[in-house]
């Protein structure tokens, strides 16, 4: 019982890992995989921050009444993976535009055919 | 000049020869030509040089570039490698005189890059002649068959594609495999790939196991043609004829049982390789039996000469698991010979071919009268082939049966005995054929004629073959003065 | 301190800096040559940084004066300033010949922004070689494979399939980004540090569990960015749809660097060269690699375009480094090194002769092709080099790589392994002698007059070339600065 809720931060992190990982593999919609993505980087950011807590610590302040400190330093880790995060939210929505533009769908299932590997070139209509 | 200085120009010369000739290109054929012959009759000096010069005391190695350490490229001039490099060199100017003949009569495409890749060809049959080691041997063997490549594929018809996709396959698969593995477990076993006299294999590698690594060489030098895989041999027929004279008798089969021999004096040692080599005597005798089997049944005249020369070679196989010194000088007689003999036959072929636009034994009744001289030449040939006095094929033949009598090995006499019969028995139907049926006007199975009148044999078509056949009885006086030659390299004490 | 000494950081900010600039200009020439001359500065500094590090002699640069293991350390020994010169080399050779390679496919005004993202890319590839803290590692690896996406996406103007490649490389390089980062969590949780020597001291003293979990989760997001089966299927059709230009840079770099890491946190972090946590490579990598090697030789057999089959040939070739570093020890290191080294070489220059010929003819269908021998024969002969070293033909850098990879498998009783590796060369004399019929056989529906490549194509391919029969021929140097590299790696491991 006390590893359910002592360890409740790791449990939510397995959670939306899986949940994430899930939605990635069985969407066919591109905009819906990259939620599923979004979803699955926040599991990391969970788990670095819950990582960092101490229990009792504060931000490090340097006064006295502040003795314990929480690891200031996931956040900062954590900063930077979720700046990596929306870049590449942002450049996947554009790719999702850009295939949207180009081939008219973004499902999966009815782009498949259209980009057949072994198929002759076919460029973009817009190109 | 230095003998380093020579061994370099050997490998310069076809070199340069194929720049110059792929430089000048089209546009002169006659210069072009020149150029072949010139770079042809260049080597030819440069190797007699290195023969008149050659002394085993000073003969120094000359190392050209370490792929990796232990992997060197190296030259060094011995002489059972000056006796292949003779050969190649002097058939080298022989061909080339036929291919201007035979090419020009044919109005064959792409002779540029013909001419430019038989100089390639030479300049690798170079290379493996005067390896040091067997890294340089293994590096000039692969080039040759790649270099080799466009002469097979000349025609570039649907049947010569295929035909030089199976070349490649065999003899690419061979090296690629079973020849780069042993390389690599000689050289893990010994610590080197010198070539060095008595061997170096002597005690690292275990009695069971000699037998195996030495079958991967067996078998991984395809050139040499062993069976079961022969098969490339056959399928290199859709080259034009002067190719196939390469291939039979200048450069590359010779090059794949040079290897053998050259692996069972300097690699294994020979009282080594008599140890492992039972089996193999055993499999060459009867791949020779059976090639000379097939032969008879083919009618195409180059089908019959291609299974021909797999028997041929498997002689030089047998001699090389004999691993004795008699039967060693019996293999690199045997490679002098066959050349001469083979080159003339397959000159004798495609001159009937130029001439008559005939390939087959069933189309040739009664040419003889248009052409004795090149049917006198073919007989010549054939009767070096199967071994008959005074023709210089009567050496190898009966080296070996020396080596076998001396052995007590009375079925390999038979079976040496009995490919002599047998050759003559595949070889001799051509000349009969030729000379003594009528052509029958009323032949139900005759091909439909094509509207050619029977060309005139070129030249340069008939000049070749008849100087080779020549060549052969000239060899038969010469062969004592080869054996004295290579004698202290294999420890051949009595001259026979 | 002179501007050398901050070579360790300049060979990464300078492409990085540089980048924005020439994204905002405004004449796509100009840019051109801008990204060119940045590459090729970025060469010379990581050419500095090869030569003082030499003779075995480690570079440790603290970022803004902050000492490690706090700060964060640019650490550069032999291994890491080979990499870098391999990174910026490549970047340099394909900046030259880029802009005209790329002019059929992007519009002029969106040049400067392409080039921009491939100076990203080398900064992030840079930054991953040259940098010792583990948590940097993953920064770089993003900024390199987001500018990586981007690169792909470009191959539209040809291909709008080079987007739906772009896209499943997004989405499978994500993932794996991710991995890595959950990872270093784990290895953060159980040692408080980040920086990779530290790490190295202080793993072995904590906790097994974390440390076994992070070391897999690691190894998994490594495997998919080297492209080990069965992560690799983002790369065929990466290869395939990008801009040739674009392909010959990353067929050149970026698996490279991926298992660079591999072996980096090998040694480093996990104190010994041949596993990562409870992977040992001895056992995992060997099965791997051999299959690769069949597949991807197989793949490459029946592929209807030339820069996919040259695609699964890289499969091929990166399951032979993975053999190689399966076999373990110094002698297994140093053959994967010369292995990662050659095959860039071989494959650039096959890449590079790839974009010259899509340059001209518009198209890398392998039923294009037929008459190049005769219309584009300078194209043939590089493109026949690379072919030859493919398979492995002595005198190539291919035939070294493999003799290599052989005889250590022989040295180490590995026969089985040896015998893997040459029976697959024989799938790779099929693939190449596809080409070769292609070029030399095929009849061409209408015969073309002569009109070879590019001009600007011709030095890249002939350097490339050149390069893959230097090394074939003169094999030593390179197996020498591998072997130090090797026997400094194992033997100082900690």
């Amino acid at each position: 019982m006390k590893d359910l809720v002592g360890l409740f931060p790791y449990w939510a992190v397995a959670l939306l890992m899986m949940t994430g990982l899930y939605i990635v593999i069985a969407q066919g919609n591109l905009v819906k995989k990259l939620i599923g993505l979004g979803i699955f980087q926040v599991s990391v950011f969970v788990l670095y921050i819950a990582m960092g807590v101490v229990s009792g610590g504060t931000p490090p302040i340097l006064e006295t009444g502040f003795v314990t400190y929480s690891n200031p330093l996931p956040s900062v880790l954590i900063l930077t993976a979720i700046v990596v995060g929306v870049a590449t939210l942002a450049v996947g929505l554009a790719l999702a535009v850009r295939i949207r533009e180009s081939f008219g769908t973004v499902e999966e299932d009815e782009l498949l055919p259209l980009t057949e590997p072994e198929a002759p070139a076919d460029a973009e209509p817009h190109a | 000049m230095s003998g380093a200085g020579l061994m370099l120009a050997a490998l310069a010369l076809p070199l340069a020869t194929a720049l110059l000739i792929a430089l000048v290109g089209e546009r002169r054929p006659d210069l072009r030509e020149a150029v072949t012959l010139a770079g042809a009759t260049a080597l030819a000096i440069t190797v007699a040089l290195m023969i008149a010069g050659f002394d085993s005391a000073t003969a120094a190695p000359l190392v050209l570039a370490t792929l990796v350490p232990g992997f060197s490229l190296t030259l060094k001039a011995e002489p059972i490698g000056l006796v292949f490099a003779g050969v190649a060199s002097g058939l080298w100017i022989l061909n080339s005189l036929y291919s201007i003949g035979y090419m020009r009569a044919e109005h064959a495409p792409r002779q540029t890059r013909f001419y430019a890749c038989f100089a390639l060809a030479l300049s690798a049959a170079m290379a493996i002649a005067l390896s040091g080691n067997l890294a340089t041997l293994f590096v000039a063997y692969e080039i040759l068959t790649l270099v080799t490549y466009p002469l097979v594929v000349h025609w570039q018809t649907e049947g010569a594609i295929e035909g030089a996709r199976r070349y490649l396959a065999y003899l690419l698969a061979t090296s690629l495999v079973p020849f780069m593995a042993a390389l690599v477990w000689t050289w893990v076993a010994a610590g080197t790939l010198d070539f060095t006299p008595g061997g170096i294999l002597a005690g690292k590698v275990s009695a069971a196991l000699m037998p195996v690594l030495l079958g991967l060489y067996a078998y991984g030098v395809g050139k040499a043609a062993l069976m079961p895989l022969h098969g490339w041999l056959p399928a290199a027929m859709v080259a034009p004829t002067p190719v196939s004279a390469l291939l039979h008798a200048v450069a590359v089969v010779k090059a794949g049982v040079f290897t053998l021999l050259k692996i069972a004096v300097y690699i294994f040692g020979l009282p080594t390789m008599a140890a492992a080599g039972d089996w193999l005597v055993w499999v060459a005798g009867g791949s020779v039996i059976a090639a000379s089997l097939i032969a008879m049944t083919k009618d195409d005249l180059k089908a019959r000469l291609a299974y021909s020369t797999v028997a041929q070679l498997a002689l030089v196989t047998l001699a090389v698991a004999l691993g004795e010194p008699l039967a060693i000088a019996a293999g690199v007689l045997q490679l002098v010979m066959h050349a001469w003999g083979k080159i003339t036959l397959f000159f004798g072929a495609g001159a009937i071919q130029i001439a008559t636009h005939k390939k087959k034994l069933s189309e040739i009744a009664g040419i003889g009268a248009q052409m004795p001289l090149l049917i006198v030449s073919f007989l010549g040939g054939a009767l070096s082939v199967a071994g008959l006095p005074p023709f210089g094929g009567m050496w190898p033949k009966y080296l070996l049966l020396e080596a076998a009598a001396g052995r007590h090995m009375v079925l390999l006499v038979v079976c040496l005995g009995l490919s002599t019969l047998l050759t003559l028995g595949y070889l001799l139907p051509v000349v009969i054929t030729a000379l003594f049926r009528k052509p029958r006007d009323e032949d139900p199975h005759a091909l439909p004629d094509t509207g050619h009148e029977p060309s005139p044999l070129p030249l340069l078509a008939l000049l070749p073959p008849v100087i080779t056949a020549a060549g052969c009885i000239l060899l038969f006086l010469a062969a004592p003065a080869i054996l004295a030659f290579i004698a202290p390299a294999i420890g051949l004490e009595t001259l026979p | 301190m002179s501007v050398l000494d901050h070579a360790p950081v300049l060979v990464v900010v300078l492409p990085l800096l540089t980048a924005p600039i020439i994204a905002l200009l405004r004449s796509a020439r100009v840019a051109g040559v801008a990204t060119f001359v940045v590459a090729a500065l970025d060469a010379a500094l990581a050419f500095v940084l090869f030569a003082r590090t030499l003779d075995g002699s480690v570079i440790s640069y603290a970022m803004g004066g902050w000492a490690p293991p706090i700060g964060i350390e640019y650490r550069i020994d032999l291994l890491s300033a080979v990499m870098a010169c391999l990174t910026s080399f490549s970047a340099a050779l394909v900046a030259w010949f880029l802009p005209v390679s790329i002019a059929p496919e992007v519009t002029p005004g969106d040049r400067p922004r392409l080039f921009a993202a491939f100076l990203l890319c080398l900064a992030g590839l840079t930054g991953m070689v040259v940098t010792g803290d583990l948590f940097n590692v993953f920064v770089f690896l993003e900024i390199s494979s987001l500018a990586t996406y981007v690169l792909i996406a470009a191959g539209a103007g040809r291909d709008r399939r080079a987007l739906t490649a772009a896209f499943d490389y997004l989405i499978l390089g994500a993932v794996g980004a991710t991995f890595v980062v959950i990872g270093i969590a784990f290895l953060y949780v159980v040692t408080g540090t980040l920086n990779m020597a530290d790490l190295g001291n202080r793993l072995p003293l904590a906790g097994k569990r974390a440390g076994v979990v992070g070391a897999s989760f690691l190894f998994v997001g490594l495997a998919l960015k080297t492209a080990m089966m069965p992560l690799h299927r983002w790369l065929p059709n990466a290869y395939t749809f990008a801009p040739a230009a674009v392909t010959t840079f990353l067929a050149m770099t970026a698996t490279k660097v991926a298992l660079y890491l591999m072996i980096r946190l090998a040694v480093l972090v996990f104190g010994t060269p041949d596993e990562i946590g409870r992977i040992n490579f001895a056992t995992v990598l060997p099965p791997i690699g051999l299959v690769m090697l069949i597949a991807g030789s197989a793949l490459a057999v029946v592929s209807a375009d030339l820069k996919r089959l040259l695609a699964f040939s890289s499969i091929a070739n990166l399951g032979l480094m993975l053999v190689a570093l399966g076999l373990g020890g110094a002698a297994g290191i140093a053959a994967a090194l010369v292995n990662l080294i050659n095959h860039a070489v071989i494959k650039g220059g096959m890449f590079a002769t790839v974009a010259g010929i899509v340059h001209r003819r518009g198209s890398s269908r392998m039923d294009s092709l037929a008459g190049l021998s005769r219309e584009m024969p300078f194209a043939f002969v590089f493109l026949m080099i690379g072919g030859m070293g493919l398979i492995g033909v002595p005198l190539t850098a291919g035939f070294v790589s493999k003799l290599l990879v052989v005889k250590t498998a022989f040295d180490l009783g590995q026969t089985m392994i040896a015998a893997g590796v040459l029976l697959s060369s024989l799938i790779s004399v099929v693939y190449v002698w596809r080409i070769v019929e292609a070029c030399m056989i095929a009849k061409p529906a209408k015969p073309g007059r002569r009109h070879d490549v590019h001009p600007i194509f011709a030095a890249p391919m002939a350097l490339l070339g050149v390069g893959t029969l230097a090394l074939g021929i003169e094999g030593g140097p390179l197996l020498d600065v591998a072997t130090r590299i090797a026997a400094a790696l194992t033997g100082g491991a900690s």
